[in-house]
């Protein structure tokens, strides 16, 4: 090899060694929320009288969401059209839905083809799974029946800026935290859990239930996991919550098998922890004994006390 | 010569096609595997190595044995059209090799001459595999087309260098199909059964000895010396396009007329001393491999392996490093474990609950070639133990509300008291390390997943 050439190849050799990193970019738990405008929640929550709950007992899914959204005043007031749906229901852990550990998935994909045909552009159907998102998919039975309802459905399994965004959460425990883009942008978001015990927070629902729209729970349960959770659903209300309260597990919660409880009742309300407080007495557990609910009482989240509020049971 | 053109076609299209197939398998073997898993096991079974490794090592007969089998006997029908009908690795080094006539003259590389000179070592490296193999090690498995081929493409696809690949595709422009002449132990095996062939190409009374066939073969195989093609013949056809009296045809080659010997090649061939000698110096070499085989004892005590993997001693001997199951996990559990580990242990596949946990899927079992990973019911499966490690735990030690450890666990096996600490009820525990992937304490996690064979 001559001089010259030596000299050329040992310049094209550090130029090729300054290409890695190239083209990458920040992270973006690194990034400042401040950055990242949140757009403000459409004001379609108002439609629907704040201090009512509906409770529709059944068991057939298209039946009770109908029976639901009437007494509700009807299902046109919160989809309008070209609106974005979104729906958080509970597909977090790869249980059959007979396991009762999910929200029942003929209950979302009813509930996708009623925001259809009420006009929706688009239904997603989201959740960040705590274990496995394929098997998640498959094994709830939740991806045949939202995509056999015309939905979509999406794990959000990656912190990337397609799933999340960095926002100020500005709670009493928890900051900011990697939330949700799709539920960001939803013209109507829509909290679908299931009524189920769990290990740490005694009952999970709709409250508890946000956490999926978040990337890292870890520092939940490191901080204050239950001052944390009501931090999360005071930043952002979801436009209803509908509890699907038909069956659950009594023990062995989040993950299950556990024994199978079947309450066959439907929870549609706007007040989340009204919601919940209803859910817990049909648990059969004391609304105050929920350190999360309490907290969120506390900071004005809604109405924790039953009887001040109007259930309507149909 | 219209119908000798179209049938050289057809076999670099059937070949590309076994080419394509292979990477649609490989980068789709993914949960749920479906049909998909089916066909790569079948596809992969051609292979006769991997059918005597899996005969030798673990005493039994497989399901799919009759489909090498097909191989062996289209070997002994037709000589090596294995090579360049149906394998995939076959098929990428026939278009590099055919790339490399682009290149300005080999880069001035005598390429016959070299095929030449290393035919001489062929079969020393035959001899150098079969002692290994012997020796208990599946060593050769790792070079086999499927396997290397393989490996690469899951390299490719999970981000990291093919240098393997990349090696070989290079060597192949300046050298032909060197790897598959001299190298590829299932290649060796199939040439040395295409000794007994019953149809190759051989030449007629026309043959001018012009040396055409000769430059253009890229195993140094060509009919043109010796009457017909040698048994390393890869039936590419090339020798049939290039010769200009239509002189090479494809016919019974033990119809001894036809065989014309040339005296001067005799010199070339090695004598019985020469053999011996250096099978002396093989198995010494073989041995030597052999003690190398020594595992660094901080990685190998630490090591989960897949669900349904054999115990640790037979594991390493059976694994070819295919990667497969490293590509289809679900949950990017299993990762190949490095150099530093130890030769023997390297490439092969680990479980790592902190960056995945096993769901149990058992998707690898399916993908797995070699039987390394068994097909075992999920209810028999243990990959380890979990131990809490109550100087960390965010319960035990800061009293905080946690239990994912318990939540994540889809055995139920962790139970906790009011304070929600946690602790492993052994009996249930199986090891897939959903706690271990799901603690929050930053770094090392609070409860730990270990081998069983070391409690």
């Amino acid at each position: 090899m001559e001089r010259r050439d030596f000299v050329r190849w040992t310049g094209w050799g550090i130029m090729a060694l300054l290409l890695p990193g190239c083209g990458t970019k920040n992270l973006l738990q690194d990034q400042k929320a401040e950055d990242n405008p949140i757009p403000p929640p459409a004001p379609v929550a108002l439609a629907y009288d704040p201090k009512q709950l509906v409770v529709a007992s059944g068991t057939d899914p298209d039946n009770l969401l109908d029976r639901g959204f009437n007494a509700l005043g009807g299902m046109a007031l919160l989809v309008k059209k070209d609106s974005l749906v979104v729906i958080k229901p509970n597909f977090s852990v790869p249980r059959a839905p007979e396991v009762a550990a999910t929200t029942k998935p003929a209950l979302v994909g009813a509930l996708v083809k009623k925001c259809l045909a009420a006009g929706a552009r688009e239904v997603r159907v989201i959740d960040h799974p705590f274990t496995n998102s394929r098997m998640c998919l498959q094994n709830t039975g939740m991806k045949e029946a939202v995509e056999g309802a015309g939905g979509k459905i999406l794990t959000l399994d990656q912190a990337n800026d397609t799933y999340y965004r960095k926002v100020n959460i500005n709670g009493e425990i928890l900051k900011t935290a990697l939330y949700s883009k799709d539920a960001l942008e939803a013209d109507v978001l829509i909290n679908f859990p299931v009524l189920k015990h769990h290990s740490t927070t005694k009952i999970t629902m709709g409250l508890k239930n946000m956490m999926g729209l978040v990337w890292d729970r870890g520092v939940f349960h490191s901080t204050d996991l239950l001052q944390s959770i009501a931090d999360l659903a005071s930043f952002r209300k979801p436009h209803l919550t509908i509890l699907d309260a038909t069956r659950g597990i009594t023990d062995n919660g989040p993950s299950g098998p556990g024994t199978i409880r079947e309450w066959n009742q439907l929870v549609l309300g706007t007040d989340p922890v009204a919601v919940d407080a209803y859910g817990a007495e049909l648990f059969g557990l004391n609304p105050a004994k929920l350190g999360y609910l309490t907290a969120a009482a506390r900071s004005g989240l809604g109405e924790m006390d039953i009887s001040k509020l109007t259930v309507v049971k149909i | 010569m219209k119908i000798r053109r179209s049938i050289s076609t057809f076999m670099t299209v059937t070949g590309s096609l076994a080419l394509l197939l292979f990477i649609f398998l490989i980068s789709n073997s993914t949960y749920p595997l479906d049909w998909r898993g089916t066909v790569l096991l079948w596809f992969t079974g051609l292979d006769p190595w991997l059918l005597i490794n899996h005969i030798y090592l673990q005493g039994s007969i497989p399901d799919w044995a009759w489909i090498a089998g097909l191989t062996v006997l289209s070997t002994l029908i037709w000589g090596r059209v294995f090579c360049s009908w149906i394998c995939p690795l076959g098929a990428l080094l026939k278009w590099f090799d055919k790339l490399g006539l682009l290149l300005p003259k080999r880069l001035g590389i005598k390429k016959q001459k070299a095929l030449e000179a290393a035919g001489v070592y062929r079969y020393y490296w035959l001899f150098f595999i079969a002692v290994v193999f012997l020796l208990s090690s599946n060593w050769a498995l790792f070079v086999t087309p499927f396997t290397l081929l393989g490996h690469e493409l899951v390299r490719i696809l999970l981000g990291t260098i093919p240098w393997v690949i990349i090696i070989i595709v290079l060597a192949t422009l300046l050298l032909g199909r060197f790897w598959c002449t001299y190298v590829c132990p299932t290649g060796l095996l199939l040439a040395l059964i295409s000794r007994a062939r019953l149809y190759g190409y051989t030449t007629n009374q026309s043959c001018t000895q012009c040396g055409k066939c000769t430059a253009a073969c890229p195993a140094a195989a060509a009919p043109g010396a010796e009457g017909r093609a040698r048994e390393w013949c890869l039936v590419c056809g090339d020798c049939v396009e290039v010769c200009p009296q239509q002189s090479i045809q494809w016919r019974a080659t033990m119809k001894s007329g036809s065989i014309r010997r040339d005296p001067a090649l005799h010199h070339k061939t090695t004598s019985r001393r020469q053999f011996i000698a250096g099978a002396a110096v093989l198995s010494g070499a073989a041995a030597i491999w052999e003690m190398t085989q020594i595992r660094t004892a901080q990685a190998h005590e630490r090591v989960l392996r897949p669900p349904g993997a054999q115990p640790e001693d037979k594991f390493s001997t059976l694994c070819d490093r295919c990667g497969r199951c490293i590509k289809v996990c679900p949950t990017h559990a299993l990762w190949a474990m490095p150099l530093s580990s130890g030769w023997i242990d390297f490439e092969t596949p680990q479980l790592i609950p902190r960056r995945g946990n096993c769901d149990l899927c058992l998707a690898c079992q399916e993908v797995c070639p070699t039987g390394a990973i068994r097909p075992i019911p999920v209810e028999e499966i243990k990959i380890g133990r979990a131990v809490v490690d109550q100087s960390r735990c965010l319960a035990w030690r800061d009293g905080k509300l946690c239990f994912l450890c318990g939540e994540y666990c889809p055995y139920l096996a962790i139970a906790c008291d009011d304070m929600t600490r946690p602790w492993v009820m052994e009996d249930l525990c199986i090891g897939c390390g959903a706690c271990e992937y799901g603690c929050p304490v930053e770094g090392v996690a609070a409860i730990q997943v270990f081998p069983l064979q070391n409690n």
